[in-house]
Order: C-alpha cells, then structure tokens, then sequence
C-alpha cells in the first residue's frame, strides 16, 4: 500500500532556506536565508558533544546569562534526546526573549506538531507569519499551518494553507505534494489531485510520488490508465505485494474478479511470509488488511485495523481500510 | 548538487563568460562523482573564468575523447553569477567558478585518464594519477573494494595520518579502490565551503581525483545544509543520483539515494534532517528501492548513512532521537530486505557488531537478537554465515567508523558489539563472490579488527538467548595475579625472537611484579634511572578452550608505555609511537598512580589457543631521566 504522509515537518534544528523555481529546476537560497543559516550556524556549532552534554553544558551557561540562543540551542538538544516539553518551554521562553527571530516560532510549530497540539501548533504558524519576510519564508510557515490543520482533521484549510505555500514556492517540495493530495483524497477532488501528483512527479522524479500517483488514478477509477503503469513497475521486483493490491483494485473496477482474487491471494502470501507479528511493518499490515478486505475477509482485515490502532498508525495509513471495512456489506467502489 | 537536466538551459549560457586570457588556478582540485556503468561526474574549481575542456582516453598518453562543452555546467555564487542562469553555489570564495562536466557514451568497468585544460592549456598534470574507471555491469561479476571513513573532517595529521594509512596499505598489498563512502561529519565545525575545502578537498585530493566519494550528510555539514532543499555548501560539493541514474529508484532527493555496483546495492540515507518515521517519504522510498532491488542481479546489501543505531562512543543510541529512531523505524526495513553490513559515524569510535537482527528494543537489548556471537574472524570463531542471495532478516553487521580523525570517546559497551576500540582509523570493504571481509585499519596502518561474512551455504539462523556481553567484567578471576613472578630482562635488549613461545626464558631473572623504580609501586626495584628505558617480562598462562580467550582482559598499572605479544604476535600496543625494543620510539608519558587499566583481550582471541599459552610484555620509560618507571600486568579471566 502506499499512501500520502502528512509529515511534513522538518525535523532540522535551524531553519532552512526554501526552494525557489529556477527554469523548473535546482534550488537557489535566498540572500536572507544564507544568512540566516550561516548565522545559526555560528551559534550552533558548538564542541562535538552528545545532546546530553549540550543540555548540561547551556544550562550551565543559562543560569548566570539566560539568552535566547542558549534556550533555542537548548531546545535543539531536548528535541534531540526526545524531550519534547522541555523543547517547548524553552522555545516559549526564547521566544518572550527575542520575538523577532523567525526560526523560534519555527521550531516551536514543529515540536508542538509532534507533541500533537494542533491548536497550538496553528497559533504559533500564524504568529510566525508575521515574521516571514520571503516567499520562501512564508511558503514554509504555510506549511506548518496546512500541517496543523491535517493534524487536526480540518482538510479543507489545510488544502488552502499548502496552496498558498505552493503560490509562494511554486517547485515545493515532495511532501507538499503528498500532504496536498492527502487533502485532496479526503475532499475528493480526484482529478486535481491526480494533475498535481503528476506534476510534482514531473518536477521530482520520485518514485513515492510516482506509487501516489498511481494510487490517485485508481481512487479516480482510472482503472485502463493505472493497469499499464501497476503492470511496468512489477516487473522483476522483488517484493510485489503493494503493487498486487494496487492491480487488483485496478482489476476489480474493470469486473475482472478472477485476476483481481488471484493477485490478493499472492499480495497475501508474500505479506504472511514477511510480517513479523510481534513489530509489524504498518505498510504490510494496512496491505494485509486490505487485501483481506478487497476478498470479502471482514473479520481479518477489522483485525488488521485494530492491530494498525494499536501500533499507531498515522490516520492517512489506515484511513483506506478503515472506509473498506465499513463497506463490505456491498461491493469495493473507491 | 546541479540537476543534470538543467545542461539544456545551459547551452544558451554567453559563451564570452567562460572564454577568459587570464591565468587560472585550480581552487579546488579535480574530484569525482556518481558514476554509472557508462558516465561519469568530474567536478573542480577555478579562481577565474576559463574555456572548461576535459580530454579523456582509455590510454595515458592518448586523451582522443572530449567532453561536449554543453555537458560542463559552471555555477558561482549569486554574488558573482552575473547573468548566469544556473543555480548559484551557496557560498563560496570571490570569482569563484565551479564546472560540473558530465561524461557520457563510456564503456563499463573501463579505466580512463583524463585532463583539465583551458581551451588547449592544460591546468591537471600528466602524471597518471588522474583516472577514474566506470561501474562495472549491474548484476556482472566483479570484486569490489571500498574505503569507509567518518568524522573526519577536521582537517588535523590524525585525518592525514588514517588516509596515508589507507594509502600505505593499498600500496603494500596492491588494492586499488573501487569507491569511496563516507558517513559524515567530513567539514567540521559547521560543514562552511571553506572547511570543506580545507577539512575533506585538500585532504583527500590524491584520493578524490581517481576515486567516487559517496557522501552521507553528517550532522556538522547539517548546520548549513538542508536535507529537504538539498541546498548548501554539502550539496554544492556533491553530485548524487536523483533520478536512479546509478540504479535503484528515484528519490526525488539528493540527500537520500542508491546505486548499484556489479552485484552490490548500496543505500544511503539521511539521518539528521529529514523525518524518520516508518510512514515518511525516506521511508516510503526505502520500502520501494528495497522491493525494486533485482535479485537476479544482487547479492550484497550495504546501507550507510551517519547517526548509529547502536552505539556507547561519544554518543549514545539509547538516548538520543535520530539514533533511535534510525534503530526502531529505519533498521527494521531494512533487515526485513536482508541487509548485510550498516556502515554509520557520529559516535566518535570503532564499534563492530556481533552478527544481529531484530535488536529495536531500548535500551537495547542483545538477547535473542545475536545469531553468532563470534568474532567473524576466519582464523578465529570463523565467519559469520549467511544464505546466499538477500534473505530477510538474516543479520546485519554494524560498523560504526566516526574514528576517522577525531578526539574519541567511550561510555561504555552497547550489548550487540563484538569490538568497541578507541584508535583513529577507517575501514576497508571488500567484496568479492559470496563473502565480505572487512578490516578496521588504524591510523597506523595496522588492522585492529577483522570480520567475514560468507554467503555460500543456505543456513537457517539460529537466534541466542544469552549471547556473549562485551563490556569490562562485572566479576572476574585472575589468571595471571597482582605480583606473580614473571622472567624479566633488564639493562639489555633480548633477541627478536624474545616473544616466542617456544624461546627460552630460563637464563633470565624471575621476579615479582610490579617492575620499577621502588617509589611505593614496584615490588621488583630495577636500576633503570640514568642507566636504560626498557624492559621486557615473559609469562605462561593455561586456557581450558578457546572460548574463554574471548574473555581475557589484561589489567596493568604502567609508567610509561608498553607492547603486549601474545604466543608470538602483538596485540596491545600503548604510548609506543613505533618500533619495538631497542627500536622503540615516540614513548608518551603516562602516569600509573597506583592504579590498573583494562584491556580487552577478546579481539585478540584468534592468537589464543587450549591449553600452555605465552604472554609477553615490554615495558618502556619516557626517558632515561625520567622520574618513574612501572610495569606491573596481570591477566583476568571474566566471568560476568
């Protein structure tokens, strides 16, 4: 299975120049963001200690001179070690310090994005804003918001947020594009998302955006224009299961019940032999279930599901198998 | 670095920018990039603007072929680009010009020389030494022999000291590499153009211009590069495969990507910037590149990238996110494909794993996750063995070499590691048929470890439940005690063959150790002040197996350096620059303050055998001045 990932955010400590489009192509940074980065990185680059030994050693230093930087660099090296409330606190009090500094905000966004605060998260996207002075800037900052509005459920400005990022950094980047047609997918604009999935495949060449690509057209009902492709990339691969699944929904939508069961019953040979019970690769397990689901196995694709819950799965994971397992009283229609 | 795609825009470049009279110096020497099985990237650097023209030939002294002038893309920073319309370096010296040439149509696995002039004056000189030769076919037969190096970026002699090192021993044993990875941290403090220039280009020029460096981006590169814009000063050095151009599938992406060599897969990732979860887009690629990897044409499967999942080195993977998670979400994907051998940095060590599968626990955990707990030293516990072809989930050895030049820390002992060694050095890879053998070389030029995988039998891996645990001893009995009566010589120097176990000893003295000046430490009191600096004491010990050998440590209080042999061979060397007895030099000064260090003997178990072995240890002062003397070693036995 392959699905669109929200995850968007960037996990760097300082912030990073954003692409802006020369002739389709390379990057350029910005003036202000070279600088911006040069300059963190003067601050940041510290002895090569563990992130442990850089919390000790700023909190020796914050005691007798709290600056905003030794907050900042001291929520760096918590996110490091996992520490997320200590990461936000201190971006909190840097930023009370200093509320003049983009990449703050920045990284506070992104710690309570993984802390799954959405609300807080948004609120701080748009304070940040205001401290946006480049498109590519601002296109990083809409990001987040479009991220805080997917993280809590809200597809439609979160759709926006990334188009307006798009408007503002045309090339994007391959998770804009995924996190776009994950909105999308949810509001079922199907054959927008299909143009821009195509789109960015032609920009990046990436072959997680080629599989969303594909997944899209059969969500549409492309079924003739997705076979074709589904049948390219499977030739001599090694793993087939993902691609199996994807031809036989493919095949189902075309009434071609026999080669679509025979392509599920392989999909879920290959699966069983690879799925290790006890730490399930969540891909394997959402195939697993879907597969299950697309042959009629109600109870064990359910199963699947609960055991995708219980591990966590991002919702973009398990949300096709979840609509699968409430319709198969009647037959599988994407 | 610069998408190829982009030579169509540059045809229209205004040719009158690069068609210059003056004299240009090379800034930054000739270096190589993503090779294929027919093309090759050859970037450099000039001071000002020159014609760019690459003459290359399968012949030294016949460079017949040309590298289209539409294939050489030059790129300066957006200070000095003018109207350029390629993308700018990130920064750079003034006038700076960097060419970016592409040759293609070459032959597989086919050594070429090459030359870099301006128009018809050539700027590289005809030594011989500038040549690089394609991949071979994917999927053919070849050999493959690789350098992997980290955290080395510091631009000091020990970064000098392990390339000669490398250098030196490829000379001696005739190798010549066939690649060239490094795991990052290759531009310390903070990854500027300029540390680049001076911390990884001008160390390892004579390397670089015949051999593909394959980077992964550290963490100090990280400071002004960025994964997710694959802008920087990281990004300008490097030419990466976006697209698959080396093999495997596109990743959209110059900081993570594959390749194939003959019948090897490499995938390198990134670590430190870029989201790591089971569910991100690295991810996502990874599955597909995984699943996409031919069988028919793959045997081998090296993955490499820069924070490692386990290690106790300078850093710690129980603790720290990216190492973490590079361990729960990344690693399972990976073993589940069958990898063979992980190569990272970060951690400023040598740790060599035992071979293990399935160790995502943290803190992590060793039991029932080791299939061998042996030193996959052919000679010694013998190979590690694994069925032919890539099976899931089959074990993995992993190597962490961020030793490569910088100051090194231990915090103690990660539970899958077979080796964990404080000595600068990088490690060597060499493939050939179904086995892998791997040697860390240290800075010296001396091979501190050894390890094989074999591939020639199916086997059916059988998992631990307690395997061998590296670490210093919990508890431990004396095979050699404090104070036992060892021969010794002193005041003059023993025959070469002193160390051997079949010399005889008898006609020297026969003391109690510790061996030195008298001043409280020493129970044998020598003359040695003023009148010489060396020692050398001999001992016999019984082993009940060969397995207890792994479980040696020795234990010694000394002043100021020594030589451990074992039945013959050396093992343990210690503030000894070079040389041995009379022909020692370089001696540190050491303190013993009445206290005894470990040493773990276990990677020097294969010189140990069942039954009488010989132990012999050579002690030396700094000077004949000097204010102290102590030799006092003693062998442990652990036994938790």
């Amino acid at each position: 299975m392959s699905n669109p990932s929200p995850s968007v955010s960037s996990v760097v400590n300082n912030e990073a120049p954003i692409p802006s489009k020369i002739h389709g192509q390379k990057n350029m940074p910005s003036p202000v963001s070279i600088l911006l980065s040069l300059c963190l990185a003067t601050l940041a680059v510290t002895a090569h200690e563990s992130p442990e030994h850089n919390v000790q050693r700023l909190t020796r230093g914050i005691k007798p001179n709290r600056t905003a930087d030794q907050l900042f660099q001291r929520a760096a090296a918590n996110r490091a070690l996992g520490q997320l409330e200590k990461a936000a606190a201190d971006l909190h009090s840097a930023i009370s310090l200093d509320a003049t500094r983009l990449s703050y905000p920045l990284e506070l966004c992104r710690v309570q994005l993984a802390l799954c605060q959405p609300t807080q998260a948004l609120d701080t996207a748009n304070n940040a804003l205001k401290l946006a002075q480049s498109a590519t800037q601002r296109a990083r900052v809409h990001i987040l918001r479009a991220e805080a509005y997917q993280l809590g459920q809200q597809p439609k400005p979160s759709l926006q947020a990334v188009q307006i990022a798009f408007n503002e950094a045309p090339r994007g980047e391959i998770e804009w594009f995924l996190l776009r047609s994950e909105n999308q997918r949810q509001l079922q604009l199907h054959a927008q998302r299909i143009a821009d999935l195509k789109a960015g495949l032609d920009l990046h060449h990436s072959a997680v955006l080629k599989a969303h690509w594909i997944d899209a057209l059969i969500d549409a009902r492309h079924f003739p224009n997705a076979l074709p492709l589904i049948d390219a990339e499977l030739t001599d691969r090694r793993w087939k299961s993902s691609w199996l699944i994807k031809r036989a929904r493919a095949l189902q939508g075309l009434q071609r019940d026999t080669e679509a069961t025979a392509n599920l019953r392989a999909a879920l040979t290959e699966i069983n032999s690879r799925l290790i019970p006890t730490r399930p690769d969540p891909f394997l397990l959402a195939d697993q279930g879907t597969a299950h689901a697309l042959l009629g196995n109600q109870t064990q694709a359910r199963s699947c599901l609960e055991n995708l819950h219980q591990h966590r799965a991002p919702r973009w994971i398990t949300s096709r198998l979840e609509s699968l397992t409430g319709k198969l009283q009647t037959p599988y229609t994407p | 670095m610069l998408s190829r795609s982009l030579i169509l825009a540059l045809r229209s470049l205004p040719l009158l920018l690069l068609l210059a009279p003056a004299q240009a110096d090379i800034t930054r020497a000739p270096y190589l990039q993503l090779a294929t099985e027919n093309s090759i990237h050859i970037v450099w650097r000039t001071e000002l603007a020159i014609e760019p023209t690459i003459r290359f030939g399968t012949s030294r002294n016949q460079l017949d072929q040309t590298c289209p002038a539409d294939q050489i893309i030059v790129r300066r920073t957006q200070k000095d680009q003018g109207k350029l319309t390629t993308p700018p370096l990130h920064s750079a010296p003034d006038n700076t010009y960097q060419f970016e040439a592409k040759l293609t149509g070459l032959s597989a696995d086919t050594a070429y020389f090459y030359a870099i002039y301006n128009g018809t004056t050539r700027l590289t000189p005809d030594d011989g030494s500038y040549l690089f030769r394609t991949h071979p076919v994917h999927g053919s037969q070849r050999d493959l022999y690789f350098w992997a190096v980290g955290d080395s970026g510091r631009g000091n002699q020990m970064q000098k000291d392990v390339h000669q090192a490398m250098v030196n021993y490829n000379e001696k044993h005739k190798l010549t590499l066939d690649m060239y990875l490094h795991v990052g941290d290759m531009a310390y403090g903070s990854g500027k153009d300029p540390e680049f220039q001076a911390n990884f280009f001008k160390i390892y020029e004579p390397t670089l211009r015949n051999t593909v460096c394959w980077p992964a981006m550290g963490n100090h590169e990280g400071y002004t590069s960025k994964g997710k814009t694959g802008i920087g000063p990281y990004y300008d050095a490097y030419v990466t495969p976006t697209q698959g151009e080396a093999g495997g599938v596109p990743s959209g992406r110059e900081s993570y990507y594959s390749y194939d060599y003959a019948r090897t897969h490499f995938i390198v990732l990134n670590s430190h910037d870029l989201d790591r979860s089971p569910s991100a887009t690295m991810a996502q690629w990874l599955r597909e590149d995984l699943a996409k990897t031919s069988l028919k044409k793959t045997d081998w499967l090296v993955a490499f990238w820069h924070h490692p999942p386990y290690t106790k080195g300078s850093h710690d993977s129980d603790k720290e996110k990216q190492l973490i998670e590079m361990r729960q979400h990344i690693m399972p994907i990976l073993e589940s494909s069958g990898v063979d051998l992980v190569l990272t940095g970060h951690s400023h060590i040598y740790e060599r794993s035992m071979l293990i599968d399935g160790a995502y626990d943290t803190p992590t955990t060793a039991e029932n996750h080791v299939f061998d707990d042996g030193d996959g030293h052919v000679k010694g516990d013998g190979a590690y063995r694994k069925s032919p072809g890539l099976k899931p989930n089959q074990g993995t050895i992993q190597v962490v070499t961020g030793h490569g030049g910088t100051g090194l820390t231990r915090r103690g002992y990660s539970p899958v590691m077979k080796r964990s060694i404080l000595q600068n050095g990088s490690t060597l890879v060499h493939i050939s048929g179904n086995t892998l053998n791997a040697t860390m070389l240290n800075f010296k030029g001396e091979v501190v470890d050894e390890f094989q995988i074999n591939k020639s039998q199916p086997v059916t891996p059988q998992r631990i439940a307690q395997p061998w645990k590296p670490g210093r001893p919990a508890q431990a009995q004396y095979i050699i005690p404090k104070n036992a009566r060892w021969h010794y010589l002193a005041g003059s120097f023993p025959p070469d063959n002193w160390t051997a176990p079949d010399f005889d000893a008898s006609s020297w003295k026969f003391g109690k150790a510790g061996f030195g000046y008298g001043d409280g430490d020493d129970t044998t009191v020598l003359d040695m002040r003023n009148h010489y600096t060396s020692i050398y004491t001999r001992s016999t010990f019984e082993l009940k197996n060969t397995q207890s050998a792994k479980d040696l440590w020795l234990s010694i209080s000394y002043d100021d350096a020594f030589i451990v042999y074992l039945n013959g061979k050396e093992a343990i060397r210690t503030g000894v620059g070079k040389g041995r007895g009379k022909n020692a030099t370089d001696i540190a000064q050491h303190e013993a303050f009445n206290k005894f260090e470990l040493f773990d003997l276990s990677p020097h178990a294969h010189l140990l055998h069942a039954g009488t072995n010989t132990i012999a240890v050579e002690g030396h002062n700094h000077s004949l001045e000097s204010s102290d003397f102590t030799l006092h070693p003693a062998l442990l036995l652990k036994t938790k």
